[in-house]
């Protein structure tokens, strides 16, 4: 029960690291608006590394990311 | 006086027999060698016992179930990383063999009888006769253009016709006496119900059998599931690691430790439903063991 317990703790911490990441990585500005210039230098750089290639070219991910 | 001892003796010796019989059914999974060492260490045990003058009951007390014997050489031989999860496994299956085979034999054992009330046909001739009216029922099933009643139908036929002729070889001349034995021995336990065998067996293969299908493979679902969330999250761990260490960019660094906490999140999301299922899969077995043993009790008056 205990090792659930820290498991489950474990589990949580990782995925508000990753949140705290994400928000840090400046996708989104101070406002909540999705900075659509800094996305786009994002997927460019991403896009050159082999195997995660994401497959979203420049600009054209608007309707999968969202109206915003 | 010389009668009863002979008998009480006979006991004792099935008992030791019963005793071998049940610890290799329980022995599934063990090394082969093992598994010979120990049955030879065992009777080993019997002769030393013999020598000291001790009851075969006394070893056998002393010595331990056939179930816990099994249970701790799988701890210690089996390959498996979870040796208990196994030993239910196996558990559950002996008890699901020996609920069948008591089932059969009961039936046996029951128009064996009633054939002896009516006449004075020979005992040998009973066994066809189940035989004969198994394959008219399972006949009937057939009708059903089902492949699930099919395949069952045959496995129970096969049983049957192996059953007969295994019978036969073994108890060549003595048939009658095995029959009228067991029937004898069965009386202090509790006679079987024909009425109750047929409720039980109708019961179950119209509700239960369907439940106890759809619930193990909502189990293994679950596990297969859990299986494909560790192995999305390693790989995404391992791509992760991989994009840092040969593309690190100030501009993806904070997205690709995003990814990387994410896919430890998910990982250890994975390995909590896995122990989750591997905790509905033990209840899974100690619930159908509990349910054999019921029904085995609800058919006995």
């Amino acid at each position: 029960m205990k090792k659930i317990i820290i498991l489950i703790a474990l589990m949580l911490l990782s995925f508000f690291i990753s949140g705290l990441f994400f928000l840090n990585s400046g996708m989104f500005d101070k406002q909540g608006e999705f900075n659509r210039a800094r996305a786009d230098e994002m997927v460019f750089e991403l896009n050159k590394i082999p195997l995660i290639n994401i497959g979203i070219e420049k600009g054209d991910y608007e309707g999968n990311i969202g109206e915003s | 006086m010389e009668k009863f001892r002979r008998e009480n003796q006979q006991n004792i010796k099935m008992r030791k027999k019963e005793f071998f019989e049940e610890l290799k059914e329980y022995l599934i999974g063990i090394p082969k060698a093992e598994k010979k060492e120990m049955l030879q260490d065992y009777e080993e045990h019997f002769k030393i016992g013999k020598v000291k003058k001790r009851s075969e009951s006394e070893i056998i007390k002393s010595l331990g179930s056939p179930k816990q014997i099994a249970r701790e050489m799988r701890r210690e031989f089996s390959s498996s990383e979870k040796p208990e999860l196994k030993s239910e496994a196996i558990e559950t299956w002996v008890a699901t063999k020996r609920f069948t085979k008591h089932l059969f034999n009961d039936a046996k054992d029951k128009i064996s009888n009633l054939i002896q009330k009516d006449g004075n046909k020979k005992n040998d001739d009973f066994l066809p006769k189940i035989i004969f009216g198994g394959i008219i029922i399972l006949a009937l099933i057939l009708i059903f253009n089902s492949w699930f009643f099919r395949i069952i139908a045959f496995l129970i036929i096969g049983y049957l016709i192996f059953d007969y002729f295994k019978t036969d070889k073994r108890n060549k001349s003595n048939t009658l006496k095995r029959v009228v034995d067991k029937t004898i021995s069965k009386k202090k336990k509790g006679k079987t119900s024909a009425t109750r065998v047929i409720i039980s067996l109708a019961f179950n293969l119209l509700f239960f059998i369907w439940l106890w299908i759809g619930l193990f493979f909502g189990i293994l679902g679950l596990f297969i599931a859990s299986l494909t969330i560790v192995i999305s999250g390693i790989m995404i761990i391992g791509f992760g690691i991989f994009a840092l260490i040969t593309h690190s960019n100030p501009l993806t660094k904070d997205i690709l430790f995003s990814g990387l906490f994410s896919g430890i999140g998910v990982t250890i999301l994975g390995g909590l439903f896995i122990g989750l299922s591997n905790l509905l899969i033990k209840y899974y077995f100690k619930l159908t063991r509990k349910y054999i043993q019921l029904n085995s009790r609800f058919i006995r008056k």
